[in-house]
Order: structure tokens, then C-alpha cells, then sequence
């Protein structure tokens, strides 16, 4: 039980303070190089000229294909910090996988979303079985499983061990699916393609996405260094809550 | 007032424990159960708060109202501690006291044993002295004038041994009573004694007798008595208590480890899984949809029952529960209720964009998550029954889900058939939609009756 | 400036992008500033905090 940590608990109130420093200095600059790149990224975006056959709903890519690059970054993320975890015994490392999973389950709900607003026009259907956006359900399923482990266990170290194992047979398992899904769509496929970004797109049309794409990330840097903080605070009132407890 | 227990028996599992217990305590008075273990000491506690029924002989308890149970007067002090680790100290104690009848705040109570200023914190983080003082506050927090204590010493350290000691002079002192089971002395000068387990037993010494009381239709395998408790402010009274139990149901799915929205995901898990079983025509489907997604909350919905009384069983407060006022068939119909409201509700309201997954047209939507929300109490109530076997079973696992399928077939035929008919064909959406909500109903009422037989029928 | 065929869909697209994105904002800043006031309230009781 939780009993056993009271000795350990002062233990995990030094360390993080350094990196609490460190994070209230730089999120300033992170949260100005953000804004600065998402206005450089719309002003893109409406510049950008429409697609001779799907019109401006082409325009919808620009926040699908960074939320799509976002979920798999974020995942990859969570394996280096499971391997934190669980190879090299870093303190922050399970901070970093706990609140990692959020922000990539909610820019994976994001693709998903965009990408239904993106078929519709298409395909004249909200959700369509191919090869991509049925890999990033899955996917999306994975991270929801993660966040139920996480807050299903109250010890956040032991969650934390759990969780990386999870985390890194995701990871391995993630190319598995999406060749499986790739290999059962053209299995079932008949005749038609279903390919988002369609037969071809101009490339002057593809100029807003690499700065949406940095754009994009630069906010998932500035969430989850925040979010690490929140968490590490949140562990500080855990242990001073022990502590509390130890005394009475 | 008189507490009093006349030649009574114990027979169980076809195992003779005791027989012969014949002891009469008034106010004021302890008396100290001692024996060695396995003597049936804590057999005989539950036995007087009403949990067990005697094989023979009776309990009684003189001068209190006479439809009341003893255990409505009594506090149990088990072996567990009835402590929700998400719900913090504060929390605990204000749902039980509040549970139980009190209807003054129970600062005072914590105070008394010094956990005051520990309030906020969650009860996960109490060590097991702290969690010991914890359910003591309980017994200060309401006021029954008899106290069934099993081995209250355990786990306490000698200031709490000294506060509890001091607890029961106090409630000696005003005119309670105190039955306990325990291997030393407590403290308590002039406590009577009685010693299980010096004479062996042998099965043919104990025979049942014939019941004693005109109880309708008891008999020696009868476990508890029928549950009274007339009268109209016992009404209020019942009412708060199922108020109070509900609320604290909610409060605990949604907190960590709680399990409320670990449904939601199951199906949205069920539902993904069709397609790469079926393939991804879209055709096909649409007409297969509103099938696929009441099996995926048909089965979300038996994964999640074992949460539904086996959690209360196991930490000790479904004992506290079924000994009190408060009708077991209603007490266990709002666990139900707030079960489903956490459980089966969501999944309704996750339906439709479910629904949007499997390319079903707004109609088939509409039509699906309209049965799925008349229907789904019916599986929630259905597996409260099922819930009820395992507890008295003491069986989890896939048990329970086998059990309580087949029970839920009339509701899937019905659910699945009044989705379909909103695309054509010869039935009519009214027809089984109507016939779904007779067999919800009927399950409102059967599920609670049937599980409250069935925990009646254990000990 | 005339509207694009589905604008609905662009709209819907790029508005749930800032839903998303104002949402995981606000739950950074509100989960900070409820753990700093937690702190500032444990600490007020005299916790009993020996580390720095």
C-alpha cells in the first residue's frame, strides 16, 4: 500500500526542482515562438490556392496531417520516456509519459475529426474504413487505454511501470497494425482508392504545411512542459499529504 | 433494555460451531466472547447483528422497538474496515453517518479520535491503525446503544488501544451495551465472560428447531430476517439513506479507479473491432450497425458488474448496509440505479457517434440510441441479479457474465428489433420499442427483489 | 468574397482544431493553478516539509 513510500517521499521532493526552474523560465519564449509560428501558418493557409478538383475542403489537410504526425510523435515520445522508466530509472521520465498521453489522444481525436470533415465533401460519408484513418482508430483506442491505466492505479510510480510496458508494446505493435490494416483494406477494397489526399495535389498548395507542422509542434512542447510541471506539483501535494498523514 | 440471547445454535456449511449460547446483557453492561480461534466468535457477532440466522434458538433485544431488527440498534465493528480509499476521511465517515441516520455533522466524532486533521485527506493514504480509529468514529458518530466489537484492539497502537477503552467506559456509562470478541482483556472491569469453543461438537447435537417467531415463511436456512422498520419518519429516514448511498456511488465511479467511462471505452473497442472482421464495406455495415452496436453495449455493460456489489462486499460495508434500516430490495436498487447512470447511461449517449463509425444514417442513429437508453437499465438491473449470485457465490470473474446473458436476450431481441425497424420493413418501431420498456420495468422490479433474495439467502 | 463549396466542413474542421487547442490550454492552466493554491494551502497548515 501507499505506506510503504512515506520513507521515499522526500526522496521525490528534491529532484524535479531544477527541471520546475528550468520550465518557468523557457515557457515564456515557447509560448511566443508558437504564436508567432501558428500566424505565419494561417496567414499561409489562406494564401494557399484551392485544389483544382476538391476546392478549398483541401485546405482541411492542414491541420489533419500535423495532428496525424503529432499522435505518432507523441507516442514515440511516451517510448522514449517509458524506456526512461524503466531502463535508466529517471524521475521525470513517468512525468513526462503521464501527461504526454492526453495532449497525443486529443490531437489523435483531432485527426480523426478532421479527417471525417474531410470525407464527407469526398466521399459523401462522415467515416470511411481506409487504410489510415482506421490505423490512427486504433491507435486512437491505444492511447484511451493508456489513460484509463493511468488513472485507474492511485501509486503514480507503480502506474508508471505499468504504463511504459504498455507504452513500448505499443510502440512495437503499432507498425504491425498499420501494415495489417493496410494489407485487410486492399484485401476488401473492390475497386475504388480511398486515399485522403486524393489522386494528386499541386505541390504550391503543400507550402503552409511544413510551418503548421512546426507550429503544431512547438504547442505540443509548450503543453506538455506545462503539463509536467502541473504534474510534478500534483506529486508534491501527494507526498506532503503522506507526510501529513505520517504525522497524525 | 435487555440484550439477551436464549440457547442458541450454530450450524454452517453442515459444520456444528457452537450451541447452548445462552447470555442476557442490560445496560451498562459488557460482556467479552473469548475463545480460541475458529471457536466461532465472530460468528456469533454477526449472528447478533443480524446477519446469520441461529439454527436454533433466538436473539433478542428488549426495549427498543419491536419490528426493528437488533441490527438497526446495533453497531458492527468487523474485522474490515468499510473505508472507500477514494472518498477522503471526512467523506467516509460523513456517508455513514449520514447512511445510518445521524443527522448532526460528525466533526466531533473526529475529533474524539484524532483524525480531525486529517479530513481531506483520501483514506487510501491511512495506515491501518488510522483506518482502525477511522471506523471507531463511526461508532461515535451515530448512536446505537449496542456495540458488537470484533477484536477491536487489532491494528491499534497503544494510544488508540487507550482511546478505545476510554470509548467504551463512555458508552457503558450511558446506559450502552457492548458485546466483544476478543483474545485479551479490553480494559473493562466487571465484564462478563463467555468462552466458545470448550466442548466439541458433534453434528447430531444440534438439530434445528423449529423457528420460534411467526415469521412468515423463515426456516432454519433462512439467513436474515425480514428486513422492518415501520412507521413515517422512518420513511425520511429511508429516503435520505438511499439518497446519501447513491450520491456516494457516483462520487466513486468517477473518481480514480472507479471505472465510470472504462465502458465507453469497450465499446468504442467492440465496435472497431467489427469492421476488421467484417471488412470495410460500407453497405453491409449500415444494415449490420445498429446490431453491432447493442451487442458492443450489451457486453460493456456485463464487464462492468462485478463493480456493482462484490467492491462493497469485499471491504465490509455491504454488512453495514444490509443490517440497517433501509430495505435491502432498495438499497440495492439505487446501487443499480447509480450503476447504470454511470455505466449504462454513457454508453447510450456514445452511441450516435459510434453510430457515425459504422455509416449508419441519422434515423438508424437516433432510432439505436433511443432503444439503447430504454434498454440499458434493463441490462443493468438484469445483472444486478447476477451481481447478487456472485457475491453469494463468492465467485467473480466470467462467472457473472455467463449467468446473466441468456437473461438478456429477450432485451437485445427486442432493442436490435426496434433499431431495424426504422429502416422498413414489416415491423413497426413501436411494437418492440414498447415491448422493450415493459421488460425494463419489469426488470425495475424484479432485479432488486430477486438480488435482495438472494443476499438474504447467504451469510 | 464568395464562399467556398463546404465551407460547413472547413469551419467544423479548423473549429475544432481551436476547441482542441483552447481546451488543452486551459487544462494546463487550470490544473496549475489549482495545484499551486493546494500547495499554498498545505503549506499555510504547516505540513511539516523538510525538503526545499
Amino acid at each position: 500500500m501507499i505506506v510503504q513510500e512515506r520513507s521515499m517521499a522526500l526522496i521525490q521532493l528534491a529532484n524535479p526542482s531544477r527541471f520546475l526552474a528550468l520550465v518557468g523560465r523557457v515557457l515564456p519564449w515557447l509560448v511566443v515562438a508558437s504564436l508567432i509560428a501558428f500566424a505565419a501558418g494561417i496567414v499561409l493557409v489562406l494564401l494557399a490556392p484551392d485544389d483544382y478538383q476538391q476546392g478549398a475542403t483541401v485546405k482541411i489537410m492542414f491541420v489533419h496531417v500535423p495532428a496525424a504526425w503529432l499522435a505518432s510523435l507523441i507516442w514515440a515520445v511516451m517510448s522514449v520516456a517509458a524506456l526512461g522508466t524503466l531502463v535508466w530509472r529517471h524521475p521525470l521520465a513517468d512525468v513526462a509519459a503521464k501527461t504526454a498521453a492526453p495532449i497525443g489522444a486529443a490531437f489523435t481525436f483531432l485527426c480523426l475529426f478532421a479527417g471525417s470533415m474531410w470525407g464527407r465533401p469526398m466521399w459523401g460519408t462522415y467515416w470511411v474504413w481506409d487504410a489510415r484513418l482506421t490505423s490512427v482508430l486504433v491507435m486512437f483506442l491505444m492511447y484511451l487505454g493508456l489513460i484509463a491505466l493511468w488513472n485507474t492505479v492511485e501509486d503514480p510510480s507503480r502506474a508508471g511501470r505499468a504504463a511504459a510496458i504498455l507504452t513500448l508494446v505499443g510502440a512495437l505493435n503499432l507498425p504491425i497494425i498499420k501494415f495489417s490494416v493496410d494489407w485487410w483494406n486492399t484485401l476488401h477494397q473492390g475497386t475504388s482508392v480511398f486515399r485522403l489526399d486524393g489522386p494528386s495535389i499541386h505541390p504550391a498548395i503543400l507550402t503552409p504545411l511544413p510551418v503548421m507542422t512546426i507550429a503544431f509542434t512547438l504547442l505540443f512542447v509548450t503543453l506538455h512542459l506545462g503539463a509536467m510541471r502541473n504534474e510534478i506539483l500534483r506529486r508534491r501535494v501527494r507526498t506532503l499529504r503522506l507526510l501529513q498523514a505520517q504525522g497524525a | 433494555m435487555m440484550l439477551s440471547a436464549t440457547n442458541v445454535a450454530c450450524v454452517r456449511g453442515g459444520l456444528p460451531i457452537f450451541r447452548d449460547i445462552n447470555f442476557t446483557i442490560g445496560a451498562g453492561q459488557a460482556l467479552l466472547v473469548t475463545g480460541p480461534n475458529g471457536s466461532g466468535k465472530t460468528t456469533l457477532l454477526r449472528m447478533i447483528a443480524g446477519l446469520i440466522r441461529p439454527t436454533q434458538g433466538q436473539v433478542a433485544f428488549a426495549g427498543s422497538d419491536p419490528d426493528a431488527s437488533v441490527g438497526e440498534d446495533a453497531h458492527y465493528l468487523a474485522h474490515q474496515d468499510a473505508l472507500k480509499p477514494s472518498l477522503t476521511v471526512a467523506e467516509n465517515l460523513g456517508f455513514w453517518s449520514r447512511f445510518l441516520g445521524q443527522k448532526t455533522s460528525p466533526e466531533a466524532a473526529l475529533a474524539a479520535v484524532r483524525l480531525d486533521g486529517l479530513a481531506g485527506l483520501p483514506a487510501a493514504y491511512l495506515s491501518a491503525g488510522q483506518r482502525r480509529r477511522l471506523s471507531l468514529a463511526r461508532l461515535l458518530a451515530v448512536d446505537r446503544p449496542i456495540w458488537l466489537l470484533d477484536e477491536p484492539t487489532a491494528a491499534l497502537d497503544s494510544a488508540g488501544q487507550v482511546l478505545l477503552a476510554q470509548m467504551m467506559r463512555d458508552h457503558l456509562a450511558g446506559g450502552g451495551m457492548i458485546v466483544a470478541a476478543t483474545h485479551g482483556p479490553l480494559g473493562l472491569d466487571g465484564a462478563k465472560e463467555l468462552r466458545l469453543g470448550d466442548t466439541q461438537l458433534e453434528l447430531d447435537m444440534v438439530a434445528p428447531a423449529p423457528p420460534a417467531r411467526s415469521d412468515p415463511g423463515s426456516s432454519p436456512g433462512q439467513a436474515l430476517p425480514p428486513q422492518a422498520g415501520s412507521g413515517e419518519g422512518s420513511a425520511a429516514l429511508t429516503m435520505s439513506s438511499l439518497a446519501v448511498l447513491f450520491a456516494r456511488d457516483i462520487k466513486i465511479a468517477l473518481r480514480v479507479g472507479g471505472g465510470a467511462l472504462m465502458g465507453v471505452l469497450f465499446f468504442l473497442a467492440v465496435v472497431t473491432l467489427i469492421p476488421f472482421a467484417l471488412g470495410p464495406d460500407l453497405a453491409l455495415l449500415r444494415r449490420v450497425g445498429p446490431a453491432v452496436l447493442w451487442l458492443g453495449a450489451l457486453l460493456a455493460s456485463l464487464l462492468a458488474l462485478d463493480r456493482l456489489l462484490a467492491v462493497d462486499q469485499d471491504d465490509g460495508s455491504l454488512d453495514l448496509i444490509v443490517t440497517n434500516r433501509a430495505p435491502l430490495e432498495l438499497v440495492v436498487g439505487t446501487k443499480a440505479l447509480a450503476h447504470w447512470v454511470t455505466t449504462g447511461l454513457p454508453l447510450a449517449v456514445a452511441s450516435p457517434l459510434f453510430g457515425v463509425l459504422l455509416n449508419l444514417e441519422p434515423a438508424s442513429i437516433g432510432a439505436t440510441a433511443l432503444t439503447l437508453l430504454a434498454g440499458t437499465p434493463a441490462l443493468t438491473f438484469i445483472g444486478l441479479i447476477g451481481a447478487a449470485l456472485a457475491v453469494a457465490l463468492r465467485r467473480g470473474g466470467i462467472l457473472l457474465p455467463v449467468l446473466v446473458l441468456p437473461l438478456t436476450i429477450p432485451v437485445l431481441i427486442f432493442g436490435v428489433s426496434a433499431a431495424n425497424a426504422v429502416l422498413g420493413g414489416p415491423v413497426s418501431f413501436g411494437t418492440p420499442f414498447t415491448i422493450l420498456c415493459a421488460l425494463t420495468l419489469i426488470s425495475l422490479v424484479i432485479g432488486p427483489f430477486a438480488a435482495a433474495a438472494t443476499l438474504r439467502h447467504t451469510d | 468574397m464568395e464562399l467556398p463549396a463546404h465551407a460547413a466542413f472547413i469551419v467544423a474542421a479548423y473549429g475544432a482544431t481551436v476547441l482542441v487547442m483552447v481546451g488543452l490550454i486551459a487544462w494546463v492552466i487550470i490544473d496549475y493553478r489549482a495545484q499551486t493554491r493546494v500547495l499554498a494551502d498545505l503549506d499555510a497548515r504547516g505540513s511539516g516539509r523538510k525538503a526545499s
